[in-house]
């Protein structure tokens, strides 16, 4: 029974999500069956968040109890946990409030053009009232520039306290770490060790150049930008007659030969081009053509790849829910 | 010429940290430029911009069809009469709000704040100053709706730094909320029967039935054009099936600059209209808006730290191009 | 000129359309019968003993240097399944593989930790883990708590795991599944403590920063093979080269349609037999075909 019940399972459930894409919308057998799902999608989802929570708890726990090396940081994972969890769950309209600073600054352009909103926090619950008062003292307190003009209070539940002050900042320091990550990646990364590397390379300097408009940088963006095309050919030009100047010392004449060709007709390429290279436009050829047909060949293969997968699990050849070939 | 040949073993040492140090300095540079920045529109955010502007046009276009689907249908005389009541009212609630209406699916957390917040604080101006109504809902994430609040209530009294300008919009009139429901894929499709049983509630809790802005909006029929600004992988993907394949709306995407570079096919065959690629995708938008706001400001930082890392290619190619000389000697 | 409108079809046609079956989705259903039979017939020829040649995948090979490392070491091995949920077919992919390592790892009797984003998704591999061990015939040292659950939210499960990386220095980190932004930051964090790391995603934007972090990456496909690479068994080895016809059938469509568009656009057809072939290779593919 343990061995067959759940590919039956996976096998009914899968053949019936298949017909379901293939019933017309229109019918009653579709909306229930889009309903079933639905329902049962969120059920799972629920007892999958208790499952969560006791794993947690269970892991956290276990550290703790056993002093493990950063038992600590369970004790404030397991705590927090509890803390935020209550604060969402009780109730409105208990306790007191805490008035916190204006909201803010986004709008450099006028301030004085902006809502004036001081937020408060309710210790619990969540009320959607908005009054209107003068509340000089506290203006003068947070911020002193609103003085004497009217402002809004709105409460809002302790819950989003640690959401505004704890959550938001900590998920955009994270994500943050990526601006470095990524920089210091490209350094080490960007290589020409190869002539996959270059294209790599090339393409990846042209479209950083394309994003974002160089020549506004001071004292140099105009200068950069306005010779653009000199550095370029020049670069590859001096770059070709080096390799050229190796071959000649290497006996390689024919090779020699080929690569000074190769750099004269760059040189005549140059002469005819027009004056300015358009970083943008050579970023969106890149993008909209060889990016574009990449992704698709790969975008294909994976779609390939889990429509194999797919039938191998509705089968019953592949069962990972069953501790994999089990 | 001695220490020379001491920094390449140095520089190996602390180049993280210098680097990490020079984007910092970098950053805060750009931030604290408060020069405009002039930026070409692309076609991508282009694209988004002239739907949006011309959803009056894509509206009268969808009443015609659905006039003539009405006609076609009377004119065979086979079809049930609930058929024909609701052709009629979907024409009915076509022949309103004929600015347009848009939904915006605001799908990022936290993280993607910096990106993706000046995209739908941009469209939302955009909207309100043109006069189309809006629905505002949040995809895959719970954690969405108090950063959602946030920028719609900017957004909503933004009005006077646009031309024409607008005043200040009120919810349940002029756009509405509707918060966080599990399962989008399924809640996308229950809107294509009725947005009012998906949702009942706006996020604060009052009943959508009774507001005025839900009355000719009952189902995804009567809205002209979904955009999503999503964070998520597959979340776009979903909004181009159901938006796009199912309900046949036209399509804009917003989001993270790594993420977007995905959707250029979709964009080139025509399965979206337009595409922001992120922070520079919202300050082309506002460009095209003249309407420059928190998208151009930290575009700064962003050409800073291109620059800078241009500047680092060139030089790390300058290191290999040597170490490998040496190499070979 | 439409070739296939929902009036042109058979009273009795148009009565399944509107009541049992979509046809607009019939070659869908084509495609998937045609696809299947391709897998049944290489898993039969598998079976039967036939030899499937499957191209060497460097960062498959390399699986078993990397836990024979960490043995010798002495540290753990830390399997990372992506961010994706229970029915993410990456996930899917990376449990497969979870197992046959698992199975490895079993028998090196080496440390394995596996933390997890998803409730589901972790109760799920540690049956899988279960299994490995109790196969490998070292059902005593399997862990219970080698398999947990982090965090539901991406930054924080990101934040956790650069964090484990960083205090118990994994010799070798498997980054197989489904990522989003923070494999970057797992991929950096890994790179740092100089473990090996074996990467894998079918998420096209997430690649290149696999490339530059990691040693090995399993790119798109590679990925959801690597089960019947691993493994070798004739079911899984068949049902790859049945994928594998599959897209060169796709990809010889799309040759004939787009020779056939050319010629029509060249020639400006507007009817006859050419144009009529073209505008079928068009809707192949149309899951609209039918209006």
């Amino acid at each position: 029974m343990r061995n067959y019940l759940p590919p039956i399972i996976c096998g009914v459930c899968g053949v019936i999500m298949m017909l379901h894409f293939f019933l017309p919308e229109n019918t009653m057998l579709y909306k229930t069956m889009m309903e079933w799902v639905t329902n049962s999608t969120i059920v799972v989802g629920v007892f999958g968040l208790f499952i969560g929570l006791a794993s947690l708890v269970h892991n956290h726990g276990n550290r703790i109890a056993r002093r493990s090396p950063g038992w600590g940081y369970s004790v404030i994972t397991l705590s927090f946990t509890a803390i935020v969890a209550l604060t969402g769950i009780i109730s409105q309209n208990v306790g007191p409030s805490v008035v916190s600073k204006p909201l803010d600054k986004y709008n450099y352009d006028n301030r004085k053009n902006q809502d004036h909103t001081l937020i408060t926090h309710t210790l619990f619950g969540y009320k959607d009232e908005t009054y209107k008062t003068n509340l000089v003292a506290a203006a003068t307190a947070d911020a002193p520039e609103m003085k004497g003009e009217e402002i809004t209070v709105r409460k809002v539940p302790l819950f989003m306290f640690f959401y505004n002050y704890v959550i938001m900042p900590m998920g955009a320091t994270t994500f943050s770490l990526l601006a470095f990550y990524m920089i210091t990646a490209t350094y080490r990364a960007m290589r020409a060790k190869s002539w996959e590397a270059s294209l790599l390379l090339i393409s990846s300097i042209i479209i950083l150049i394309g994003q974002v408009p160089i020549e506004e940088i001071p004292l140099i963006g105009k200068w950069i930008m306005g010779h653009a095309q000199l550095i370029v050919y020049m670069s590859l030009i001096l770059y070709i007659l080096y390799a050229a100047m190796k071959q000649f010392f290497s006996r390689n004449f024919i090779t020699c030969g080929i690569l000074s060709a190769s750099a004269a007709l760059i040189g005549v390429i140059w002469y005819y081009t027009p004056a300015n290279v358009d970083f943008e436009a050579m970023k969106s050829i890149i993008l909209n053509y060889p990016n574009n047909a990449a992704k698709r060949g790969i975008l294909i293969g994976v779609q390939l790849g889990s429509l194999a997968t797919s039938i191998k699990i509705l089968s019953g050849i592949e069962k990972p829910y069953m501790g994999g070939r089990g | 010429m001695n220490f020379l040949k001491k920094i390449p073993p140095i520089w190996l040492k602390v180049y993280r940290p210098v680097i990490y140090i020079m984007t910092l300095v970098l950053v805060w540079m750009g931030a604290v430029n408060n020069n405009k920045l002039n930026l070409n529109v692309a076609d991508s955010t282009g694209g988004a911009y002239d739907t949006i502007e011309n959803l009056g046009e894509i509206r009268k276009g969808t009443l015609r069809e659905y006039e003539q689907k009405l006609e076609q249908r009377l004119q065979d005389g086979d079809a049930s009469q609930a058929e024909i009541d609701d052709l009629k009212g979907i024409v009915e609630d076509l022949k309103h709000n004929e600015k347009g209406v848009v939904l915006i699916c605001f799908d990022f957390d936290a993280g993607c704040d910096a990106e993706m917040t000046p995209q739908v604080a941009t469209i939302l101006r955009h909207c309100f100053s043109r006069g189309v109504k809006v629905l505002i809902n949040t995809g895959g994430n719970v954690m969405s709706q108090p950063l959602a609040q946030q920028t719609i209530d900017k957004a909503t009294k933004d009005g006077s730094r646009l031309d024409p300008p607008y005043p200040t919009m009120e919810s349940g009139v002029d756009y509405v909320f509707l918060g966080f429901r599990p399962n989008a894929f399924q809640l996308y499709l229950q809107m294509g029967e009725s947005i009012i049983s998906a949702y009942e509630t706006d996020y604060s809790g009052k009943d959508l039935s009774t507001m005025p802005i839900m009355e000719h909006i009952r189902d995804f029929r009567a809205i002209d054009c979904v955009v999503t600004v999503s964070a998520y992988v597959g979340a776009p993907e979903t909004w181009i099936t159901v938006g796009n394949a199912k309900f046949g709306k036209k399509v804009i995407l917003g989001g993270g600059a790594i993420g977007a570079s995905d959707y250029y096919p979709f964009l080139q065959s025509g399965q979206i209209c337009g595409l922001l690629p992120g922070l520079r995708g919202a300050a082309e938008y506002e460009s095209a808006l003249k309407c420059p706001d928190i998208g151009s400001k930290r575009m700064w930082s962003q050409l800073y730290t291109h620059a800078f890392a241009i500047f680092l290619i060139v030089l790390g190619n300058i290191e290999y191009f040597f170490s490998t000389k040496k190499r070979k000697l | 000129m439409e070739l296939f409108t929902i009036k042109s079809l058979p009273l009795w046609l148009q009565y399944v359309n509107e009541n049992w079956f979509d046809l607009n989705k019939l070659n869908a259903l084509i495609g998937i019968i045609i696809f299947g039979s391709l897998i049944v017939y290489f898993i039969r020829r598998a079976k039967s003993g036939a030899y499937l040649f499957v191209r060497r995948i460097p960062g498959l090979e390399s699986i078993e240097e990397a836990l024979g490392r960490a043995t010798e070491i002495g540290r753990p091995i830390l399997y990372i399944s992506g961010i994706g949920g229970e029915s993410d077919m990456q996930t899917i992919a990376a449990m497969n593989i979870l197992g046959n390592v698992a199975e490895q790892i079993a028998h090196y009797d080496t440390d394995l930790k596996v933390p997890c984003i998803n409730p589901i998704v972790m109760t799920i591999e540690q049956e899988l883990v279960k299994q490995a061990y109790t196969r490998a015939g070292r059902p005593e040292n399997y862990k219970e708590d080698c398999v947990y659950y982090l965090s539901d939210n991406q930054f924080a499960y990101a934040s956790a795991v650069s964090g484990i990386m960083v205090r118990e220095k994994p010799a070798a980190n498997f980054l197989l599944g489904n990522y989003a932004a923070e494999s970057l930051i797992i991929a950096e964090a890994g790179a740092s403590t100089g473990a090996i790391q074996i990467a894998g995603t079918a998420a096209i934007s997430q690649i290149p920063f696999f490339i530059v972090a990691c040693d090995y990456t399993l790119i798109g496909e590679e990925l959801f093979a690597a089960g019947a690479y691993v493994s070798r068994e004739p079911l899984l080895l068949g049902s790859l080269k049945g994928q594998d016809i599959a897209k060169l059938v796709i990809i010889l469509i799309m040759i004939v349609a787009i020779i056939l568009a050319t010629v029509v656009s060249a020639l400006l057809l507007k009817d006859g037999f050419v144009y009529g072939l073209s505008d079928f290779m068009n809707k192949i593919f149309d899951l609209k075909a039918f209006k």
